[in-house]
C-alpha cells in the first residue's frame, strides 16, 4: 500500500529515470542503433534476394559464408543446392540435397527437392525410396502427387501414376507440366490419342519458355 | 498488442460513478439508447467477416502448382523462405503491451478488441471495442489508427436503485507511428540485442463529453475531450520458445474545458460545474512473457502486468487540477492462430485482467478478446 500512495506523486525527471534504468541492459546490447538491420538473418534474406536476381555468385558466396559462419539450416542447404542447380553443377547440387536430408530428414521440402534431383539425374528408383516414407502421411506436400505420378510412370507403377496425375489435374486443371506428364503416361500406356490431346493442352497453357519447346518437339514427334 | 493507450482512450474511462447524482430529480427508462450491446456485437462480426474475405480471396489466387522453367518435364527445385521465425507464426500476443517490430511494407492487419472493464463496486460496465488497422508505410514505419465503439452499462450506484442505463457511442481516437530503431538480432538467444521502437501517438477527442445528458448519469460519456501527445519506447526479445515484451511510455494530457457531470479520467470524481480540467502526465508501463508452445498453430500463452500513473504534474502545463492515480493489474491470456497461411493468418486470444493495487481509482477486472486477421505481404509478417 505505501507503493500506491508514493506512485502517483513520482516527478517526472525520476520517472524518466527509472524508464531508463528499466531499459538501459537493453539498450546496452544494441551494437549500432544506426545501423539495425545487421543480422544473420537479415544476411540470409539478402542472399534470398541476390539469388532471386540471378546473382548467382554472389548469392553463393554469401550463402556459403553464412553455413560457414553459423552452421548449416534448412534454408542456407536448400538455397546453397538450388544456386548449384541453376549453375548446371548437378552432382553438387544432388550431394548438398543427400547431406541436407541426412540433416533434416523431417524436412519435406528438402525431401521432395532431392527427389526431384534424383528424377533429374535419371536416377527414379533411388526417388521412390525417398518419397515413400511421405506416402503414409495425412497431407502430402504441394507438387507431391505431380512428382511421385512421374516417378511411378518411369518406374513402371502406371496404375499409381495414372491416379496421383489425375488427382493433382484436378487441383490444377490448368498446369501445363501435370498436364504434359498425363501425356506422358497415355503414351506409356500405349494411348497415342489421349497423349496428343494432353500434350496439345499443354501446350496451350504453357507458357513461352523451355516447357514450351519441349511440348513442341513432343507433338512433332508423336 | 494493444498499442499504449488505445486502452486508455478506447475505455473512454470517464463515464462511470456520477456518484454525485445517485438522488436524481428523474427516473430513467432501461435501455435509454437505441443501439444496445447486442447490436453493437452484430456490426462488430459484419466488419470482421469483411476484413477476413478480402485477404483470404487474395491468398488463394496464388497456389498454381508445380512450376517447370527448365522443360525437361521434372518440377523445379522448391525455394524455402529465409527463416528468420522458423518456429512461430503471427501470435496473438499480450493485449495492452506493443509489439516492437513494426508491420512490413506492404502488410497490414485488422484487429478488432473486446473489452469488457467490470466494476462492481461502481454498478458500471464498459464494453470497448476498438477497431485497430495497421498498415506497414514505408521500410521501419508503420501507421496505425485504432477507432474504439464503446458500449456503457450503468447500475446501481452508478443509477438510482433498480434502474438499468446503456449507451452506445465512439469512443476517443487514436493514431500512431512507430519507428523500428532495432531489429531482434538472434530470436534464438536471449541476450541478443532486442527489437526496440520508438511509438508516437496521438489522440484525438472523438468521443462524447460535452452535453451529457443528466438523466443518463454519465453513462453516456465516451471520450475524455482531450487531444493528448504520447511517447513510448517498446522492446521485444524472443528466445526460442519464448518471448519478452517490455513497454514504458508517457502521454502528455492537454487541457480542455468541461462541463458539470463530467467523470475526470481517475474514473470517480465528477465535475459539479463548468471548468477546466488540467491532467498531470499518464505514465505508462507494461511488459509480459509469452510461451508459444506449438509452433504451427500459434498455441500458447501470455502472462502480463499493466499498470498506468496519472503523477499530478503536467509536463508542459503545471500542475494538475485532477487527482492524482495509479493502477496495475495482472492479465494471463491464451492464444491461438488459424488460419495459418503464408500470405495470410488469424490469431484469436482471449484473457482476463484482475486488479493487483489501485490508488484513487476504482477496482476494475476486465474479460477481453481479440482477433487479428493479417495479410502478410511480399515482405512477410512483423518480426519475421
Amino acid at each position: 500500500m505505501r507503493v500506491a500512495r508514493i506512485l502517483p506523486k513520482i516527478p517526472l525527471p525520476e520517472a524518466g529515470l527509472v524508464l531508463l534504468l528499466l531499459f538501459l541492459p537493453d539498450l546496452s546490447a544494441c551494437t549500432s542503433l544506426a545501423d539495425p538491420q545487421v543480422s544473420r538473418f537479415e544476411l540470409e534474406i539478402k542472399s534470398h534476394q541476390e539469388f532471386a536476381a540471378g546473382h548467382l555468385s554472389a548469392a553463393g558466396t554469401l550463402t556459403e559464408s553464412l553455413v560457414a559462419r553459423y552452421g548449416p539450416s534448412p534454408f542456407l542447404l536448400n538455397q546453397l543446392a538450388m544456386i548449384r542447380d541453376r549453375q548446371g553443377r548437378d552432382p553438387e547440387t544432388l550431394r548438398i540435397l543427400t547431406h541436407a536430408h541426412r540433416l533434416y530428414p523431417q524436412n519435406l521440402s528438402l525431401t521432395m527437392n532431392l527427389a526431384t534431383e534424383e528424377v533429374e539425374q535419371g536416377n527414379p528408383i533411388s526417388a521412390r525410396t525417398t518419397l515413400l516414407p511421405l506416402m503414409n502421411q495425412k497431407v502430402w506436400p504441394a507438387g507431391f502427387r505431380t512428382l511421385m505420378g512421374q516417378i511411378d510412370i518411369a518406374t513402371g507403377h502406371l496404375p499409381e501414376a495414372h491416379i496421383l496425375l489425375h488427382e493433382a489435374l484436378t487441383r490444377h486443371p490448368d498446369n501445363p507440366l501435370i498436364l504434359a506428364s498425363l501425356g506422358l503416361l497415355h503414351s506409356r500406356m500405349g494411348l497415342p490419342e489421349e497423349a496428343v490431346r494432353d500434350f496439345r493442352k499443354a501446350f496451350a497453357k504453357a507458357p513461352e519458355g523451355k516447357l514450351k519447346q519441349h511440348l513442341r518437339s513432343l507433338l512433332a514427334s508423336n | 498488442m494493444l498499442s499504449p493507450s488505445t486502452f486508455k482512450k478506447s475505455l473512454t474511462l470517464p463515464w462511470w460513478t456520477a456518484l454525485i447524482h445517485r438522488t436524481p430529480r428523474n427516473r430513467t427508462p432501461r435501455d435509454r439508447h437505441p443501439m444496445s450491446r447486442s447490436r453493437a456485437l452484430l456490426l462488430l462480426l459484419f466488419l470482421l467477416i469483411s476484413g477476413i474475405l478480402t485477404p483470404l480471396s487474395r491468398a488463394q489466387a496464388i497456389d498454381t502448382g508445380p512450376q517447370d522453367i527448365n522443360g525437361d518435364l521434372v518440377p523445379d527445385l522448391m525455394e524455402m523462405s529465409p527463416h528468420y521465425l522458423s518456429w512461430g507464426p503471427n501470435t496473438s500476443g499480450p493485449f495492452f503491451t506493443g509489439t516492437a517490430e513494426v508491420e512490413p511494407v506492404g502488410s497490414y492487419f485488422y484487429e478488432p478488441y473486446w473489452f469488457d472493464y467490470l466494476q462492481p463496486g461502481l454498478g458500471f460496465s464498459s464494453l470497448s471495442m476498438p477497431q485497430r488497422l495497421s498498415v506497414g508505410l514505408v521500410k521501419n514505419w508503420e501507421f496505425d489508427v485504432s477507432v474504439p465503439l464503446v458500449s456503457n452499462s450503468g447500475s446501481f450506484p452508478t443509477t438510482p436503485a433498480g434502474t438499468q442505463i446503456t449507451a452506445f457511442g465512439i469512443g476517443d481516437t487514436l493514431v500512431w507511428l512507430k519507428q523500428q530503431l532495432t531489429n531482434d538480432e538472434d530470436p534464438f538467444h536471449f541476450w541478443a540485442r532486442p527489437a526496440l521502437t520508438l511509438e508516437y501517438q496521438f489522440t484525438l477527442p472523438t468521443g462524447h463529453y460535452l452535453n451529457l445528458n443528466p438523466q443518463m448519469y454519465t453513462v453516456d460519456q465516451t471520450g475524455d475531450g482531450q487531444f493528448n501527445e504520447g511517447l513510448f519506447l517498446i522492446m521485444r526479445k524472443h528466445f526460442k520458445p519464448f518471448m519478452l515484451y517490455l513497454e514504458i511510455g508517457d502521454i502528455v494530457e492537454n487541457p480542455t474545458q468541461v462541463e458539470a457531470g463530467f467523470t475526470l479520467n481517475d474514473g470517480i470524481t465528477t465535475t459539479t460545474q463548468n471548468q477546466p480540467v488540467v491532467n498531470g502526465n499518464l505514465l505508462w508501463f507494461s511488459g509480459a512473457f509469452e510461451h508459444v508452445i506449438n509452433d504451427e498453430w500459434g498455441a500458447g500463452y501470455v502472462l502480463e502486468f499493466f499498470g498506468e500513473s496519472q503523477v499530478g504534474q503536467n509536463l508542459f502545463f503545471g500542475a494538475a487540477n485532477t487527482p492524482p492515480w495509479s493502477f496495475l493489474w495482472v492479465d494471463p491470456g491464451l492464444e491461438l492462430t488459424w488460419p495459418n497461411l503464408t500470405k495470410f493468418s488469424v490469431t484469436w486470444g482471449v484473457g482476463m485482467a484482475f486488479p493487483v493495487y489501485q490508488s484513487n481509482y476504482p477496482t476494475t477486472y476486465t474479460p477481453m478478446g481479440t482477433i487479428t486477421v493479417y495479410y502478410n505481404g511480399p515482405f512477410g509478417y512483423r518480426g519475421q
